[in-house]
């Protein structure tokens, strides 16, 4: 199958010791991979490397078949991205912080700008300044920023950070409906488990910054209950 | 080239949404304006011309390369670079399919573009208030030829304010770099007078060269070229300190 992602022994150690050592996974076109593992488990650490934030200290991360140390912008022409917290430019508008996105794609117009902000229920602020944002404001329009260029691939880290429930709801429609619709490719980390086992189709494990498990959601919930009791099982077991 | 247009045009529409441009306009004025008011008294009440037509614009350019667009130059970076870095937007800004090599070539040409328009301000500002000072004749090619070689040297200024940017943590503390660098080199200047072409300040006073009454041709375009590879220079430093943050 079409590989989107593919990692292939990614290494990086900070200076406290901590970091990833030999992470490899891959995910398909239209596939919605869920990132788990607890707090320093290394999964914004990988979802950096990936993106091109932080270097690897070995260790290979293609995006579309292109290396991102290598030929980055090919890499991330088609990819959308949320790493970490949602960092807006405050002293711009919602509208004006989406141009500045939309202006490395020769394709995107005004109106699909509106479209995503509509997508992700922001639109009536577009003209507000992001500096008075709530969080899940500015995570709604962190999405919508990374949607604007209809791209390929989306990495999001922790996309549902700060959401209500309704947002929750209306992100995991859009995630589902965009790797159906579109097959785009999604990498999701997210501490919310629930929401991973209901949109994830593939799940991989991140503990101590080992990848211990990876699996389709399916095989996994063949097996067990749920997906909070095949992750504490994986944990206790490897971990 | 497209990604590096988008980035360029990025940075300068940020820029151009800071109260910073703002604040130098009235900056620029005011000096202007104070420049203008002691010439005229001087010029009136003193019996003394200490500046014509042609005079007053240049008479300005020291003032504002040496001190005003410094000062601007080393805020725009702080604020580009520390800035953005401080408040986290610096990965909104690397998250775009443009390379690390075309965001900072963006960021120092926006810079560059902020201290040149500054300075072509200046020189339209000081013209205007050159026609009611004075009586003697007015020189614009030369005054022209000397606000222009005045950009090479700030592009160079510019490109220090941004590696120090780059290396310090923090704004106050590259504020302070930025200050203490440039005063470094302003005093070598005057310690070994004979090395002093060869520092990247010294440019600065290289309007003197275009407005004196023989034009020193060689020396001008080796200090040109001293300027020049001093931004090549800071240029390469700052990109290789820039390419290897860890965000």
């Amino acid at each position: 199958m079409d590989k989107a992602i593919q990692i292939t022994d990614l290494c990086k150690k900070y200076k406290n010791g901590r970091g990833i050592e030999n992470v490899g996974f891959c995910v398909d076109r239209g596939e919605i991979f869920g990132f788990l593992g607890p707090n320093g488990a290394g999964k914004t650490t990988a979802m950096k490397i990936i993106t091109g934030l932080i270097k690897a200290d070995s260790g290979k991360a293609m995006i579309n078949g292109y290396d991102v140390a290598e030929e980055y912008e090919n890499a991330m022409k088609s990819v959308g991205t949320i790493i970490e917290a949602v960092a807006p430019f405050g002293y711009l508008t919602a509208y004006e912080n989406m141009r500045l996105r939309a202006r490395y794609y020769s394709n995107v117009t005004d109106e699909r700008i509106d479209e995503c902000l509509n997508m992700t229920g922001i639109y009536k602020f577009k003209n507000e300044k992001t500096k008075g944002f709530s969080l899940g404001m500015k995570q709604r329009l962190g999405i919508s920023m990374a949607i604007v260029s209809n791209p390929s691939v989306l990495i999001l880290d922790e996309p549902l950070n700060g959401l209500d429930v309704e947002g929750m709801v209306d992100m995991r429609k859009l995630i589902c409906g965009m790797s159906e619709k579109y097959k785009t490719s999604f990498l999701i980390s997210s501490h919310l488990i629930h929401d991973v086992e209901l949109t994830c189709t593939k799940i991989g494990i991140l503990y101590n910054g080992k990848m211990i498990d990876v699996d389709y959601t399916e095989n996994v919930l063949k097996n067990y209950s749920s997906l909070e009791n095949y992750y504490l099982s994986e944990v206790d077991i490897n971990g | 080239m497209a990604e590096f247009k988008a980035a360029y045009i990025n940075e300068l529409y940020k820029l151009s949404k800071r109260k910073k441009i703002t604040v130098s306009v009235i900056m620029s004025l005011s000096v202007i304006a104070v420049g203008a008011l002691i010439t005229c008294t001087v010029n009136s009440f003193m019996g003394i011309n200490l500046a014509g037509k042609s005079e007053f614009s240049i008479m300005m350019l020291p003032v504002f390369v040496n001190i005003v667009i410094p000062l601007f130059a080393a805020f725009v970076c702080i604020d580009i670079f520390c800035g953005e870095l401080s408040g986290g937007t610096i990965k909104t800004t690397l998250l775009a399919p443009a390379s690390r090599l075309k965001v900072f070539l963006a960021k120092t040409a926006a810079a560059t573009t902020f201290s040149t328009a500054m300075l072509m301000f200046a020189m339209l500002v000081s013209f205007a208030v050159s026609v009611v000072i004075g009586h003697t004749e007015f020189k614009v090619l030369r005054i022209f030829a000397a606000y222009i070689v005045s950009a090479v040297p700030l592009c160079a200024v510019c490109l220090m304010a941004a590696l120090v940017c780059n290396i310090a943590k923090g704004s106050g503390m590259s504020f302070m770099l930025c200050f203490i660098v440039f005063m470094v080199f302003k005093t070598f200047e005057v310690i070994y007078p004979a090395y002093s072409t060869f520092f990247f300040t010294s440019g600065l006073s290289m309007y003197v060269l275009v407005y004196a009454p023989l034009i020193g041709f060689a020396k001008l375009l080796r200090m040109l070229l001293v300027s020049a590879g001093w931004c090549i220079m800071l240029f390469s430093a700052g990109y290789m300190v820039f390419e290897t943050k860890e965000i």
